[in-house]
């Protein structure tokens, strides 16, 4: 069993993570961006930061009450402080067996999904907000609370590393548990290939938005899978239980392709009808290129709003 | 239907269809094995496919299952026959005329020692490769000849074609280009798509125009209806849709070629116990003199008697060369000989040997009816002519071959001669005669008989035009008497003067020198009987006329074949009474005149005996033979069975022997029977006949196939020197079978494979979407 600090390394290239280091430095303007949009929100508290007065109603609390205003003009004004919130990002891993496809030379798409949660997870951690990680197999029994010591890193990281990729997972389901398990007003990044029925996905990703989450899809694929490349006689030996198929791939690919480009398309625009964030992560893709350019693309979608 | 094939083994590659088969069913075992997690999908697009993947696969298999099959089929070389509606795919079948040239120059050999006729053999049987008896194809032999032939008539089995083709020889004959192209478009070209090929020596004679009369001898005239030129006969035979190609199988160099163009005696009438003088005449056809060439006569066959001669020849040129010789009297009357004179070989040896074919009696024997005689003339009618015959006895110069018999016309009329034991009749002013007599001369002429008339003062035309004269041609007489003109007195000096159009005749032969021409035509003719040559006196030649009337001037001298005999008009007398021929100052033109005349009628049988390849042998006989024999050059004796013909005066006509296609000396064997053949029981009678080339044929020029254009405007001729086998047979090979077709296909379903696999499959290689 490897030790914590193994499993995160494991879990968290040094060079991705370099990589956004630097990004942090050379690119703070965009990372930045993106951490105030994780921080965007309208939702108001105990703070240390003084925003604004409004006249007192019955059933303020009496200690908000600013008493130099009472004293200077005999009206009960309440101080208001901006809260200042700690973020929590849920990570949401698929564990199902689909995502232990690794294509010819490629990390799987388990690992590399690892490796955007972990790197997810460093980044909020080190901003000292709250990250928290669900293996989403068939129900959400591998949930690492959210927290927000540094440390917390190690048991994401470990929990990435006990996960056992399982025959089948039904995202739909999970995401609907998530759901009512997360506290609101959270981020959350689902990281999984969604090769499940997209109308439960959607309707999974749906339940989460209602609970004014905000949701992240990193749609975490394998070029083969876009692709398709393959030559010769081949058996597709499916994973998740599925049948066999021997068959000629060179006959087959048109036809392939336009099914799952299909399935794509309909998940993108379901995301993007709800306003939830679709991101595509190609496996042979640099994660730090790959989130780089979502993270910068989401930051200045951001500081606009 | 029927296909059969040329490599009939190779069928069994036709069960190599199973390979792609066998490969398609391995490809389903032999795969890579991906542990797959889009399966869902990949599993909807398979269903979603299924049907059509099937479908290609299986149509991608059977393509290829086909082009294993006709692949193997074309190697098979499978062939249709005609009749099968595959031929549609392979060109209709050849059909093929060979016209192989076999005149005897085509017997010449070259530098190589090779004869053109072996070429020409080549060049036929590479033709004959390039046919197929399994399309079909036929082909046709015919020998460019005179006469044209079919060596092998249309046939199928080019095999046995070929071996004809083997076999054959050139002839001794020439060739006759426009009898052959009538005798092909008469029976050959009828149909379309012929292919004709003229294999041939290119010789001048036989393709130049003007070169393609009939045979030599004196048949040439009876084919007058000949107009026809080669270019005219070409024109004819190529408006079937003919493709002609001549294939030049003749070698260019110029060949050493002496021929011996003649052959004859001195004089022409041979008797025994006289010498007689034989002169060859041999032309050089090379541009070069040619020295110390060896000849030999040789008489009767007998190389014993062979007498050797050495000469040169001028390039170009002729020499004559001679030797005299006497034939001794055996006793039984006349006796048939043969000189030959024979020179060493050369390229050409058709034309090496000539022969000449004679009959040798004790004299020619003349009889002299003077119709002056009984009236106290003296004989003065036939005594000039009498000198003219019989000149001297001199024995240096050799007596005359004469022997004349002079009588009265009353002997005559009442028949005291017996006609047939002369060879010459000698009608001399004779009044009148008598039906009888008329008959028995009739008789006579007709059996080879000559006959000579001389008219005068005497003579009554009403009796000669009742006897002699028939207005329907078959009377001896070649023209109707009509009246005397001219003026005898001897105040008048009125006089006519001969006018000769063709002084080639044999009569006139010795006026073939020009200096002795005017001799001829200044003798004065005072008096002469006019004559009317009916319309139906075909045979009638005037060999003489007068100057009396440019613009129909009358007959001096008349002439006409009558059965084997011939007669000769005199239309004046034969003394100086009414013309000038017998007077002193004229009498070397008289002598040579009579001379001559008195031969050409006694040598009727010269042209029987004497022949040109392929003419026919002829024989008139006076009682039918028990047995006939014919033996032949190379000494074959041949019986001849068939029953001779009797004519109307009373001889039998033998069954002419036609098979005389080599030169040389043929030699006709009679023996009579002991009973019923009157004074020939028991008699043996041989006769012998010289057969020779026809010299023109010697003569090597060429025409050069440039020339066709020319000679032969508006129609297209190719020209080959060798026919080209190869393209030859692959041509045949491309249209008798069907591997070419076959081999499209193959073609045209591996393009269709690759096109249908790339299409298949082109989602791959279109990249990604």
């Amino acid at each position: 069993m490897p030790s914590q600090t193994e499993n995160s390394r494991r879990y968290l290239d040094p060079r991705v993570l370099d990589k956004l280091g630097r990004l942090e430095l050379k690119a703070r303007q965009a990372v930045e961006g993106f951490m105030a949009g994780l921080h965007r929100s309208p939702h108001r508290g105990a703070s240390v930061e003084f925003a604004e007065h409004r006249e007192y109603v019955p059933g303020d609390d009496l200690r908000h009450l600013d008493w130099r205003i009472y004293g200077r003009s005999d009206r009960f004004y309440v101080k208001r402080y901006e809260e200042e919130t700690n973020l929590t990002l849920s990570l949401l891993l698929d564990v199902s067996e689909s995502m232990a496809y690794a294509g010819e030379g490629q990390v799987s798409k388990f690992r590399y999904g690892a490796m955007v949660a972990a790197t997810l997870a460093y980044m909020v951690l080190r901003h000292r907000d709250a990250a928290a990680l669900a293996l989403t197999d068939e129900t959400l029994e591998n949930w690492v609370p959210p927290a927000t010591k540094p440390s917390h890193l190690l048991a994401i990281t470990e929990a990435i590393e006990r996960a056992e990729l399982s025959k089948k997972t039904d995202p739909g389901l999970v995401l609907r548990e998530m759901a009512t398990k997360l506290p609101p007003r959270s981020i959350v990044a689902v990281v999984s290939d969604l090769f499940a029925d997209p109308d439960r996905v959607l309707a999974g990703l749906r339940a989460l938005k209602t609970k004014r989450q905000d949701v992240i899809v990193f749609h975490v694929l394998d070029r083969d899978e876009l692709e398709f490349p393959f030559d010769r006689m081949t058996r597709f030996d499916g994973l998740e239980g599925f049948d066999p198929l021997v068959a000629d791939p060179k006959a087959l690919r048109r036809a392939y392709l336009e099914v799952f480009g299909e399935h794509r398309e309909k998940l993108r625009k379901g995301c993007l009808s709800h306003g939830i964030d679709y991101q595509l992560l190609r496996t042979d893709t640099p994660l730090d290129v790959a989130l780089t350019s979502y993270l910068s693309l989401r930051g200045k979608r951001g500081t606009r709003r | 239907m029927n296909f059969s094939f040329g490599n009939g083994a190779l069928l069994w590659g036709t069960l190599l269809f199973t390979v792609p088969l066998i490969i398609h069913l391995l490809n389903r075992r032999r795969y890579v094995v991906v542990r797959w997690a889009a399966q869902q999908f990949l599993l909807q697009a398979y269903q979603q496919s299924r049907r059509r993947l099937t479908l290609e696969s299986l149509l991608l298999l059977l393509l290829r299952c086909l082009l294993v099959i006709l692949l193997a089929l074309a190697l098979a070389r499978p062939f249709v026959p005609s009749s099968s509606v595959f031929s549609l795919l392979s060109p209709s079948q050849k059909s093929v005329v060979i016209v192989i040239d076999t005149s005897y120059s085509m017997g010449r050999t070259n530098r190589a020692g090779e004869s053109m006729i072996e070429r020409a053999k080549v060049q036929a049987k590479r033709i004959l490769e390039g046919l197929s008896e399994e399309r079909g194809d036929e082909a046709t032999v015919v020998a460019l000849a005179d006469p044209p032939r079919t060596i092998h008539s249309t046939s199928t089995a080019i095999e046995r074609v070929v071996d004809t083709v083997d076999r054959l020889e050139p002839d001794s004959a020439g060739a006759d280009l426009v009898r052959t192209l009538d005798f092909l478009n008469e029976n050959l070209l009828g149909d379309a798509h012929r292919q004709v090929y003229f294999l041939t020596d290119l010789q001048r004679e036989t393709f130049a125009p003007g070169g393609s009369a009939a045979g030599g001898g004196d048949g040439g005239e009876e084919d007058g209806d000949t107009a026809a030129t080669p270019a005219s006969a070409w024109r004819a035979a190529a408006a079937n849709d003919v493709r002609f190609v001549v294939v030049d199988v003749g070698a260019p160099e110029r060949p050493v070629n002496l021929a011996v163009e003649e052959l004859v005696s001195r004089p022409r009438n041979v008797v025994a116990e006289e010498v007689v003088r034989f002169s060859a005449t041999i032309r050089n056809h090379t541009d070069q003199e040619l020295k110390n060439v060896a000849g030999t006569f040789v008489f009767d066959d007998e190389p014993e008697r062979g007498k050797p001669v050495v000469f040169d020849v001028p390039a170009g040129g002729v020499a004559t060369v001679e030797c005299s010789t006497k034939f001794h009297d055996e006793g039984g009357g006349r006796q048939s000989h043969t000189a030959t004179f024979v020179i060493d070989e050369d390229d050409l040896p058709a034309d090496n040997q000539r022969s000449l074919a004679f009959t040798v009696d004790e004299a020619v024997r003349v009889l002299l009816v003077d119709g002056d005689l009984a009236r106290g003339g003296g004989g003065r009618e036939t005594a000039m002519l009498a000198d003219m015959l019989n000149p001297s006895d001199d024995p240096e110069t050799g007596g005359s071959v004469f022997r004349l018999k002079v009588v009265d016309d009353r002997k005559f009329n009442h028949r005291a001669e017996d006609l047939t034991d002369y060879d010459l009749i000698v009608l001399a002013n004779v009044a009148r005669i008598d039906e009888k007599a008329a008959r028995e001369l009739d008789d006579a002429v007709r059996a080879g008989r000559g006959l000579l008339i001389f008219l005068g003062e005497l003579v009554d035309p009403r009796s000669y035009d009742q006897r002699l004269y028939d207005a329907d041609g078959s009377g001896l007489l070649p023209a109707r008497l009509l009246d005397v003109r001219g003026d005898l007195s001897e105040t008048s000096d009125v006089a006519y003067f001969p006018v000769v159009a063709d002084f080639f005749h044999p009569m006139l032969r010795l006026f073939g020198d020009p200096a002795l021409q005017p001799n001829l035509l200044s003798v004065p003719i005072r008096r002469f009987f006019r004559t009317e040559i009916g319309p139906k006196d075909r045979g009638t030649n005037v060999v003489i006329a007068l100057d009396d009337d440019p613009a129909a001037p009358s007959a001096l001298v008349l002439e006409k074949p009558a059965g084997r005999g011939r007669v000769v008009l005199f239309t004046t007398t034969a003394d100086d009474f009414w013309a000038g021929f017998a007077r002193d100052n004229n009498v070397w033109t008289y002598l040579p005149l009579m001379q001559e005349t008195a031969t050409y009628l006694t040598l009727s049988d010269h042209s029987l005996f004497n022949l040109t390849v392929g003419e026919p042998l002829r024989k008139t006989t006076r009682s039918i033979p028990a047995e006939i024999h014919v033996v032949r050059p190379d000494n074959s004796r041949i019986a001849i069975t068939d029953t001779p013909r009797e004519m109307e005066y009373g001889e039998f006509v033998l069954p002419a022997f036609v098979d005389t296609d080599r030169p040389g000396i043929y030699t006709l064997e009679l023996a009579y029977p002991l009973a019923g053949a009157g004074d020939d029981a028991g008699r043996r009678e041989i006769d012998r006949f010289a057969v020779n080339v026809d010299v023109r044929e010697s003569d090597p020029a060429r025409v050069e196939p440039a020339a066709f254009p020319v000679l032969y405007p508006g129609v297209e001729i190719e020209v080959a020197t060798e026919i080209d086998t190869e393209p030859l047979e692959s041509r045949a090979a491309r249209e008798g079978e069907l591997w070419r077709a076959l081999l499209w296909a193959v073609v045209g379903l591996l393009t269709a494979e690759m096109l249908l696999a790339w299409w298949f499959g082109r989602g791959y290689r279109g990249g990604a979407p």
